[in-house]
């Protein structure tokens, strides 16, 4: 077991130093950003200035090495737009994206799981057209559009939610359930195909031979089941949000990571671009390391495949 | 100011200046230089603002009588506060709201950020309505007649938010230690900075210095704005930024980096007291969203209304737009993408001009509030040439392509907007299939469209739609965009090179007036360079606004947003 977790301790140091360099290259391959910081009227001068306070312009290895040895020291390095450390933007920021992200996953499981279960139980009924639809809609309408109907329906005409910004409950509403409707329909095609798989299978029907109430068969025996692979696309449409909800952050103003990382890729703000992704890298290596732990903990099978 | 020299005989006073710029004497190109590229050339003077010739009218003052006998002239005395600022002003920005645009030490050569200098911070000289270039933290100013100093008088009792006064030591240190936009220049050309006593600041320049002024008192850079020294020192730049304490009308309260600043009235300030006591400025990128803040009252002010929500806005009709006359919008043919170009014939680049309906481009774009120009420089920047404006005649723009030849028309490669104006290019391409030229819209990142936009091999080929809203004047205008070696210019004609060369070695005010407009002329007159509009920046105005539109949007000669901060009232 001790090999087993350094292996996988040293796969995940591996995968963040591969990731760090990964998105360092691929930064710089997108151009100069003194050209869009400094504005397009900037001298030679002015850029060259801005290209040394940056230290862009020393070679590629050095500006590497720095940047990972800060990176383990906790240091992201400080933003060329914002002219703050990185650290702060990202840690002021990632509350309000985990709060937007936790309530819009509650809204996606409330809304997709219990539709999926009726679209599975009651298959090839009307209740399984209406989730059908309800799936067609989540999926194919785009949630920016979601969110801005919901701005001028609930903001601008009936006046009973803030149109954007963040502060009270108020502000959180329009943002998750758009953010969330989307989710909620990937989430509610899941749980469907999932039940009725379980559905289908022999221990179902045995439970169902032993004479044991449908409910409890639904909810006990097969919902239970076709739950894990729904929770654990709950577990990565979390980490997406948290991180990459960039068009409903833009909508309603809500100022949370997926917006700066976006900012940080249109300014070429390198610092922020590297910073958020190796932040967002590390929360996918760190919750994929602990789900192979707890796997192998509870399966000795895989520690010693 | 010569020492032993007499005032009377020496002394070159702001209204001196002004009046010697209408004049059209040695002064005359001291304000033309409102612009990034100055530091290209260290004499890029041009002719005077047209702001300034109406705002200053007596026309008949000669240059040297005008230098010998006017004394230097202060600006209003300071307001008392008679009344108490009160309300909360919810002012929503199109863009991010840097912590770096905070601290002018840095300043970018960008108009943005200079609107956050315009609230926290004041300069000794700044532009102000009606006023460009008039004296603010300096009471008064004086600019040697040769131009190889410049001398600034304090005024008393100034104070920066933390209750520092002012001083002249804050003023020297700020320069110094400026290291944002044109840093260089002015660092290169300035000898030393004499404190003459408690309230007086002189500028000592290695040689005549004709920018200096421009460079130091508009959005060419942010050395005017003064910080103050102890503060600066002890919190370092970093701490600065994230708590900057300045002498303008508002101090600064709290942010959260990139969406939201609070500001709150300062009641010492020296022109009057701030009538609104708190100020939040949101960043808001979304454009229906702004439009929706300000439909629920949310927001007093929104920044950048496009064309496809004016509507929503003049449906309320307790809302109101404000147009401001921005940077201009313009085609660059210059670029020829074959040697065998049609494009080389000026029939068929007058035809280009002739087949673009700018009257429907604007109501499409821009609500049709956006003015038509005749010169793709803002006519009333320093030194531009005015024309009619270009007209619309589509059977001309046909037979002038028989007459060339093309009547069946041709193709060119690609029509490249600036980012992210597709659908300028969409227009101007689909306008120009009626007389057969045929193109296809290319659409860029914005970097990567700066950097194609450079001179070379790679330089962007076919039709080019340029925007700019940069502050500056036509020289620096001409030399970034059509000399041999400008930051983004795709041409290099000996027609237009040579004059600037000639241009920005000349010390001699006729002499640049005349080059100047020659250059203007060559490429207005052989259709390099086609003026489309000049943008109109839409701003949407909540009904708590009292002011009317002129009193607070563009009212500052070269500024495209809300202001002075201090002159904003609330209804309630």
């Amino acid at each position: 077991m001790r090999r087993f977790v350094l292996t996988r301790i040293g796969y995940s140091a591996v995968s963040l130093v591969l990731l760090s360099l990964t998105i360092f290259v691929v930064v710089r391959a997108t151009g100069d950003p003194a050209v869009l910081l400094i504005g397009p009227g900037a001298s030679r001068d002015d850029l060259a200035q801005a290209r040394t306070l940056w230290g862009l312009d020393r070679p590629w290895p050095e500006q590497y090495v720095t940047f990972l040895g800060n990176a383990l020291r906790g240091n992201l390095g400080t933003s060329f737009q914002y002219r703050v450390p990185v650290r702060d933007l990202y840690f002021e920021r990632l509350p309000n994206s985990l709060l937007l992200a936790l309530v819009a996953l509650l809204i996606s499981l409330v809304l997709g799981v219990p539709l999926g279960i009726i679209s599975a139980v009651k298959v090839d009924t009307i209740w399984d057209s209406i989730s059908k639809i309800v799936a067609m809609f989540g999926l194919s309408v785009p949630n920016f559009f979601i969110g801005l109907l919901m701005i001028n329906l609930f903001a601008v005409w009936l006046r009973w939610l803030p149109a954007a910004g963040i502060g009270t409950w108020q502000h959180l509403v329009m943002p998750a359930i758009a953010l969330g409707w989307y989710f909620a329909a990937s989430m509610l095609r899941l749980t469907r195909s999932s039940m009725l798989e379980v559905l289908d299978s022999e221990y179902i029907k045995l439970a169902r031979l032993k004479g044991l109430p449908e409910t409890v068969v639904i909810v006990k025996h097969a919902f239970r089941n076709a739950l894990i692979p729904v929770l654990t696309l709950a577990g990565i449409n979390l980490v997406i949000m948290v991180n990459v909800a960039v068009i409903i952050e833009t909508i309603f103003a809500w100022p949370g990571i997926g917006r700066l990382l976006y900012e940080g890729i249109s300014f070429r703000d390198f610092p922020v671009v590297q910073g958020l992704v190796v932040m967002a890298g590390g929360m996918i290596v760190g919750v994929n390391l602990l789900l192979d732990l707890l796997y192998a903990w509870i399966d000795p099978r895989i520690r010693y495949a | 100011m010569r020492r032993g020299a007499s005032a009377s005989e020496n002394r070159f006073s702001r209204r001196a200046f002004l009046t010697q710029v209408v004049g059209g004497g040695v002064a005359l190109g001291v304000l033309s230089a409102c612009g990034p590229s100055a530091p290209q050339s260290p004499q890029n003077a041009g002719p005077a603002p047209t702001a300034v010739e109406k705002l200053n009218a007596p026309q008949s003052i000669s240059t040297a009588g005008a230098a010998n006998t006017a004394a230097a002239q202060p600006t209003a005395a300071p307001a008392a506060a008679s009344t108490q600022p009160k309300g909360q002003f919810n002012y929503v920005w199109h863009t991010t709201i840097s912590p770096a645009w905070f601290d002018p030490q840095e300043n970018p050569p960008q108009i943005t950020p200079y609107n956050f200098a315009y609230a926290l911070h004041d300069a000794l000289v700044k532009h102000l309505p009606g006023q460009p270039f008039a004296p603010s933290l300096a009471e008064s100013y004086e600019v040697a007649p040769d131009f190889t100093s410049a001398t600034f008088k304090l005024r008393q009792g100034i104070k920066f938010h933390n209750g520092d006064p002012v001083t002249p030591e804050d003023v020297q240190f700020t320069f110094e230690h400026y290291r944002g936009a044109n840093a260089k220049v002015l660092h290169d050309k300035t000898e030393r900075i004499d404190l003459v006593d408690n309230r007086t600041i002189r500028f000592q320049f290695k040689s005549a210095f004709l920018d200096f002024l421009t460079l130091y008192g508009c959005a060419a850079s942010g050395a005017g704005w003064i910080v103050p020294k102890a503060y600066y020192q002890k919190v370092g730049p970093d701490g600065f930024k994230q708590q900057p304490v300045g002498a303008g009308p508002y101090r600064f309260v709290s942010q959260q980096p990139g969406t939201q600043v609070t500001l709150e009235a300062f009641t010492e300030y020296w022109r009057k007291t701030p009538n609104v006591k708190t100020i939040v400025m949101r960043g808001v990128a979304e454009e229906a969203t702004r439009v929706a803040l300000l439909q629920t009252g949310d927001a007093d002010v929104a920044n950048l209304i496009p064309g496809q929500l004016l509507d929503a806005v003049r449906k309320d009709s307790r809302l109101r737009l404000a147009p401001v006359k921005a940077g201009p919008i313009w085609l660059e043919l210059g670029a020829l993408d074959k040697p065998d170009s049609p494009l080389k014939d000026i029939r068929v680049r007058q035809a280009v001009s002739l087949a673009i309906d700018r009257k429907a481009f604007n109501d499409a774009e821009m609500g049709g509030m956006a003015p038509a120009e005749g010169n793709w420089i803002p006519e009333d920047w320093p030194g531009a040439i005015a024309r009619p404006a270009p007209t619309f005649d589509l059977a001309r723009a046909k037979q002038l392509m028989t007459e060339a030849g093309v009547a069946e028309g041709f193709d060119v490669d690609k029509i490249t907007p600036l980012p992210p104006y597709s659908s300028f290019a969409e227009r101007i391409a689909s306008q120009l299939r009626a007389v057969n030229i045929r193109t296809q819209v290319n659409n860029m990142e914005r970097g990567a469209f700066y950097e194609q936009l450079a001179p070379g091999p790679n330089r962007l080929k076919g039709f080019v739609i340029q925007l700019s809203g940069e502050p500056g004047d036509a020289a620096a205008r001409v030399r970034e965009n059509a000399t041999c070696d400008g930051t983004f210019s795709g041409l290099c004609i000996p027609d237009v090179s040579d004059r600037m060369q000639r241009y920005d070695a000349s010390t001699d005010a006729q002499e640049r007036k005349k080059l100047l407009d020659e250059a203007q002329s060559y490429l207005l007159d052989n259709y390099l360079m086609v003026p489309i509009l000049r943008q109109a920046l839409i701003h949407g105005l909540g009904p708590r606004l009292a002011n009317s539109v002129e009193e607070i949007e563009g009212a500052i000669p070269q500024y495209v947003y809300i202001g002075p901060y201090e002159d904003i009232r609330l209804t309630d």
